[in-house]
């Protein structure tokens, strides 16, 4: 999974719904706050892979589970690339600003 | 727990329950067949259900070692063994079986008996299938979730 | 060109989804061989094969592709720990049939899943 294209953005300010009300009192963590969001959703997206490889094996823990943290996993990978949308958008918008 | 697991279980209970069926059907078979007077011929079975050995080493071998849970330990596992019951005894003195008294002795099969073990097998049989839908019901809703 | 793309999961995948409708065809073959004289029953052991996978998994989270390079899918005769054959028991082998059922589903919808989270990547979170 490559999403490391993606951290190109680390210096553009983002609004992460779920860190909004801690990242609004400071304003220097906001790369740091990308990548950890960036690496939890990379972190679900590779356990989920685990889960499936145990699935096809046939370690079958809780079948349950593991659909739950695959919808999980595609949930929050599809957040992020809206919310990478917006960013673009948003710096598009400020480009496009005559100075 | 997962649902191989519950296969085998509702597995296990049909196992039992077929033997006690084809028990039954032994029984209700043989009961008119003629005892030889020393008593040789046909002994009435019976279906002995218990909980599988916790140390036995063809679970473990079969459970593979590894993911045991406590449930697959509880499964039963039907012994057929005899039952002992005393052979009853029919006077027919012109028999080429009868004894010195006239009597000729059947294996002990209480028809009613037998017939009511074959009901309730059934049933049993019934509830585990319905037991084993459920669960695999279960299993397929849970793959739906997130549509 | 989508190989490298967690290429493991999709042939683990692929690879349990062929054994499972291969077993499906030899407990097909047996229950319809239930009553046949001398029919040996016929089994596939896919998860057997694959202990050094399951370990892997285990100790270190993913799957060493050489670990199921080496399976081999094909029907054997089925043999109890004492190596003897064990007669069919009919609703043993329609319960094995039920069960391979539900696995190949869970598999075909995890490859599903799969594939729409690398999909959704592909196009940009758009439609």
């Amino acid at each position: 999974m490559s999403i490391d294209s993606i951290a190109s953005i680390a210096n553009v300010s983002m609004m992460d719904p779920a860190l909004g009300p801690a990242a609004a009192a400071q304003q220097g963590g906001f790369s740091q706050m990308v990548a950890k969001g960036l690496d939890e959703v990379n972190q679900k997206l590779l356990s989920t892979q685990t889960d499936l490889q145990k699935l096809a094996v046939g370690d079958v823990q809780n079948l349950h589970q593991v659909m739950i943290n695959l919808e999980e996993a595609r949930m929050s990978f599809q957040l992020l690339m809206q919310v990478r949308n917006r960013v673009l958008e948003a710096y598009q918008d400020v480009m496009k600003m005559s100075v | 727990m997962d649902y191989t697991h519950t296969f085998a279980i509702s597995a296990a209970g049909m196992s039992v329950e077929r033997a006690r069926v084809d028990v039954a059907a032994l029984n209700l078979a043989n009961a008119q067949t003629v005892q030889s007077t020393d008593g040789k011929n046909f002994q009435p079975l019976q279906v002995i259900a218990r909980s599988a050995d916790q140390g036995s080493f063809n679970q473990l071998i079969s459970q593979g070692m590894q993911g045991a849970s406590e449930f697959t330990r509880d499964l039963p596992v039907a012994s057929v063994e005899v039952s002992g019951a005393s052979p009853r005894q029919v006077y027919e003195p012109g028999h080429p079986f009868a004894n010195a008294q006239g009597f000729v002795s059947y294996p002990g099969v209480d028809p009613a008996r037998e017939m009511v073990s074959l009901m309730t097998a059934m049933r049993s049989y019934e509830a585990n299938v319905a037991a084993m839908n459920a669960a695999r019901t279960m299993a397929l809703k849970a793959l739906d979730i997130g549509g | 060109m989508t190989q490298g793309l967690e290429g493991v999961t999709t042939a683990i995948l692929g690879l349990a989804m062929d054994a499972a409708s291969l077993r499906q065809q030899a407990i097909a073959a047996n229950i319809a061989n239930a009553n046949t004289a001398g029919y040996v029953p016929q089994g596939v052991s896919f998860e057997a094969q694959l202990e050094d996978a399951r370990r892997g998994l285990r100790t270190q989270g993913k799957i060493d592709p050489f670990a199921i390079a080496g399976v081999k899918l094909q029907m054997q005769a089925m043999q109890s720990v004492s190596g003897q054959m064990n007669p069919i028991q009919l609703d043993t082998e329609v319960a094995a049939l039920s069960q391979n059922t539900m696995q190949y589903q869970v598999l075909a919808k995890g490859l599903n899943k799969h594939f729409a989270i690398l999909e959704s990547a592909f196009s940009d979170g758009k439609r």
